[in-house]
């Protein structure tokens, strides 16, 4: 009666084992993609003169570069903004998310308030001057994105023929 | 002696197997990043205008005589204003300086120059309307331009003949064409110019005699006779030298002498009664029989170049039957006759020489 009682000990090996499983299910699938990219396998089937087996398994990189010249904007003025596209190219090995981490240049002197959105350029599109601008672009891909510069209708009138220069700062994360 | 647990050896190891695996996954939750900059070089635009053209207003304005003088009233300049800067700009129109006196009654209107922009230019409903104290806006059809435009922009000022209290004066403002953008941001070209409420001033001439009406003595002050006597030479500060200052918009003037005063002296007829002599006296006004025996009308009469001079309270006629110096003149009834025999048509009858200025 008492082996009854408490259960046999394969069906408390088996219980236990259930409930933990569960959890490692749980754990990977919170996990998810990260967990999908860095499982990826390579076959070991390289084997020596010796007879030793071997292999190199390299990490993936994440990394982004951004194509062309300097943007040049002339010919601002009070109340206007003017757009150029920009291309980004994900050198990496893993899709990246993009955000906008900061546009530096931008000051009371010059009056010039600068964001960044997904290309094409449009009026009206929502940018940002710091943080995700909802674009994600797989490994060796481009991405096309939108700098929009304008000046404050109350820019100083010292801002009259200044040039200044804006850097954009973005960042690829991994999904 | 213990007693083993069932199954907890089997436990342990599934359990240092999930372990291991979420130590593996763990590590895998620090996200990759990459980063890039790009950078952009901006470069402002400026704010730059010029104008030309507001110079040529200025004037010297005279009220004339009917049938005698042409009034000049008005003066109409072309003005070109330029956007020379790489911004758009919208303009307006400042003044500073100048004699508000006159200022305020000289009318400035502004509009976009059509084909022409002369004396002859008809004013558009699309002109503006302001003073030199206080400038109109400009035209909604011309009050912008983009970097590299240019406004053509037609100005006329005006100014009433009968001048108020501004008889005389002259004022020099500063004409600016401001062209702004954003809250900070202008740009303005300016120039001075003077105009003057100038008057036509007369030797008033007997037609009869050639000879001139004079105040007696040299003199100017209140209570002077006025006489027959030869002509001096065009100066407009001789005892016979008399402008016409319009009433209002009535066809009356009051006759003013050499270097008076706004104040007078003025002619005036002593009584209404016939053969009341003409002297001079300060400026009456008024709805009074004194204001009225001080103003007189020019009436085109006879031979082309011959005119009466009629007092506004008597409606008699300024007369000289003498060709003798020094006869004063009186006024008494007008005569009928238009032939220049006649004796009362050469007592009646003057002409007038205009002084140069």
């Amino acid at each position: 009666m008492a082996a009854a009682r408490r259960g046999s000990p394969v069906r408390k090996l088996l219980a236990g084992s259930a409930a933990l499983a569960a959890i490692l299910v749980v754990s990977l699938t919170a996990v998810g993609g990260t967990y999908a990219f860095l499982s990826s396998s390579q076959p070991i089937a390289l084997v020596s003169s010796t007879g030793a087996t071997s292999t190199t398994i390299t990490a993936g990189t994440a990394a982004l570069a951004v194509n062309g010249d300097t943007i040049a904007m002339t010919a601002l003025y009070p109340g206007v903004s003017r757009s150029a596209e920009f291309v980004v190219t994900n050198t990496g090995d893993t899709q990246l998310s993009l955000s906008v981490d900061s546009i530096a240049g931008g000051t009371a002197a010059n009056g010039l308030v600068a964001s960044v959105a997904g290309a094409p350029c449009a009026a009206g599109a929502p940018s940002v001057a710091t943080g995700p601008v909802s674009l994600t672009v797989a490994a060796k891909a481009t991405a096309t994105l939108c700098l929009t510069v304008g000046m404050a209708g109350a820019a100083p009138s010292a801002a009259q023929g200044l040039s200044s220069g804006l850097v954009v700062a973005i960042t690829g994360t991994q999904p | 002696m213990s007693r083993r647990i069932p199954g907890l050896r089997a436990s342990v190891a599934v359990g240092v197997a999930v372990a291991l695996v979420g130590i593996g996954s763990g590590a895998s939750l620090a996200a990759w990043t990459g980063a890039t900059t790009k950078g952009a070089s901006i470069t402002a635009a400026t704010a730059s205008t010029s104008a030309t053209g507001i110079p040529g207003l200025a004037a010297t304005y005279r009220p004339g005589l009917p049938g005698v003088s042409a009034a000049v009233l008005a003066d109409t300049a072309p003005v070109s204003v330029s956007n020379t800067g790489s911004a758009p700009l919208s303009y307006s129109l400042t003044a500073t300086g100048g004699t508000p006196a006159l200022g305020s009654q000289i009318t400035l209107q502004v509009w976009k120059a059509g084909a022409t922009c002369d004396a002859s230019t008809v004013v558009p409903a699309t002109a503006t309307t302001g003073t030199l104290a206080v400038p109109p806006a400009l035209p909604a059809d011309a009050n912008s331009a983009a970097p590299g435009a240019a406004l053509s922009l037609c100005f006329r000022t005006r100014v009433a003949g009968n001048y108020a209290a501004a008889g005389g004066l002259s004022t020099t403002p500063t004409i600016a064409v401001v062209g702004a953008v954003g809250a900070n941001w202008t740009a303005s070209a300016s120039a001075s110019f003077t105009q003057t409420a100038g008057y036509n001033w007369y030797q008033i001439q007997h037609d009869f005699s050639a000879k001139c009406v004079d105040a007696s003595g040299g003199s100017i002050a209140a209570g002077t006779n006025l006489i027959l006597f030869p002509c001096k030479p065009l100066a407009v500060t001789t005892n016979q030298s008399y402008r016409f200052a319009q009433v209002g918009t009535t066809g009356f003037y009051r006759i003013y002498i050499g270097t008076g005063t706004a104040a007078g002296p003025v002619w005036e007829a002593f009584s209404a009664l016939a053969g009341s002599a003409v002297q001079l006296n300060t400026v009456e006004t008024g709805a009074t029989t004194k204001s009225n025996n001080q103003q007189w009308s020019v009436v085109q009469h006879g031979d082309a170049g011959d005119f009466r001079i009629v007092n506004k309270n008597s409606s008699l006629c300024l007369t000289m039957p003498s060709s003798t110096d020094t006869t004063g003149f009186t006024v008494t009834a007008c005569g009928t006759s238009l032939l220049t025999t006649n004796t009362t048509y050469r007592a009646q009858h003057f002409g007038f020489v205009e002084i140069p200025s």
